[in-house]
């Protein structure tokens, strides 16, 4: 029985908040009050506006950053996959060694071929 | 011209690979071992002229050097020009792993067919064979672009059309290495006549 309170409870106090905004216009029959808060809507209304205008115009912002880094990141991308100079070193490094490895083993056995004849 | 992975299917891939190990090991028995700095040499000039891009409108192509690799080295060439795809491959990711083969063979065979025609038609005129490796290096380049285009037609596609569009993209690279070509070959029979002078170890030049 307990959490079936507990739900009343809840359904209770939601209802109490979700009509505490308008107990006031009801409750009073003064004009005034009634404009006052009418007042506080339009200008919370505007403040909303700007804020949403503000906000759009910074995301419009961000994301141009956002595409411009993107860009430079895929030219740095091309760039770095582009071979260097440290590659070709490297290839002609490989040629030479295999060649002269190769020579080296060719000199030794014609080496050896000398010494048995 | 690059063949890249996946672009064959394993057939033609696989064909390839044995064409040109068997190329290969022929080549390797038939080395002389005085010949042996003028292949690294070649190889290693093969290997860096890929870098040299020519810009050709949004693209951008780049040398090749088979005619010249070929004219120099003669029949084993093949050797040279599989070494330096070889490295392009794993150093510069050129070409993919599996496509070596058909990238060899497409390099290779005009580097071998412009080396046996060089050494066949060259006479002792310097004009002369300055023509004659110009044309030479100009036509193994579009011999390549033809050879790209019938692996390609072996694995499926329409072969004028990519024949068409590799021969067309190639027609700048064919004409500065024809010029490269007529220029290095000139220079090395004026100043190392001996350099080009592999033509007693063909069968028939």
């Amino acid at each position: 029985m307990k959490w079936r309170s507990t739900l009343f409870l809840v359904v209770f106090l939601v209802m109490v908040f979700d009509f505490s905004s308008e107990i006031p216009v009801r409750l009073s029959w003064n004009h005034g009050v009634r404009t006052a808060i009418a007042g506080t809507k339009e200008v919370s209304d505007t403040y909303c506006a700007r804020a949403v205008n503000l906000l759009e115009k910074q995301n419009k912002m961000l994301s141009r950053d956002l595409r411009q880094i993107k860009r430079e990141l895929l030219l740095l991308k091309t760039e770095l996959s582009r071979p260097g100079i440290k590659e070709v070193f490297a290839g002609i490094g490989y040629i030479f060694g295999i060649f002269g490895v190769s020579a080296y083993m060719k000199a030794r056995a014609m080496n050896k071929q000398n010494r048995e004849s | 011209m690059h063949i890249s992975d996946g672009v064959l299917p394993p057939s033609v891939t696989v064909v390839s690979y044995v064409v040109t190990a068997g190329i290969v090991a022929l080549q390797l028995r038939k080395l002389h071992y005085a010949d042996y700095p003028k292949v690294a040499v070649m190889t290693s000039a093969f290997f860096v002229a890929s870098l040299i891009h020519v810009p050709l409108g949004p693209t951008s192509v780049h040398l090749l050097l088979p005619g010249l690799t070929g004219m120099v080295l003669g029949p084993i060439s093949f050797l040279a020009v599989t070494l330096g795809l070889i490295l392009q491959c794993f150093l510069f990711q050129f070409g993919g792993i599996t496509a070596l083969g058909a990238n060899a063979l497409m390099m290779g065979l005009p580097a071998m067919a412009a080396g046996w025609i060089f050494h066949r038609f060259k006479m002792s005129d310097l004009k002369w064979n300055m023509i004659l490796a110009g044309a030479i290096g100009s036509g193994s380049v579009i011999c390549s672009a033809l050879i790209l285009g019938l692996l390609l037609y072996v694995s499926g596609e329409a072969f004028w059309g990519v024949a068409k569009i590799a021969v067309i993209a190639h027609i700048p690279v064919a004409i500065i290495e024809g010029i490269i070509s007529a220029s290095t070959v000139s220079f090395l029979q004026k100043v190392k006549p001996e350099l080009l002078a592999v033509a007693t170890r063909y069968p028939t030049g």
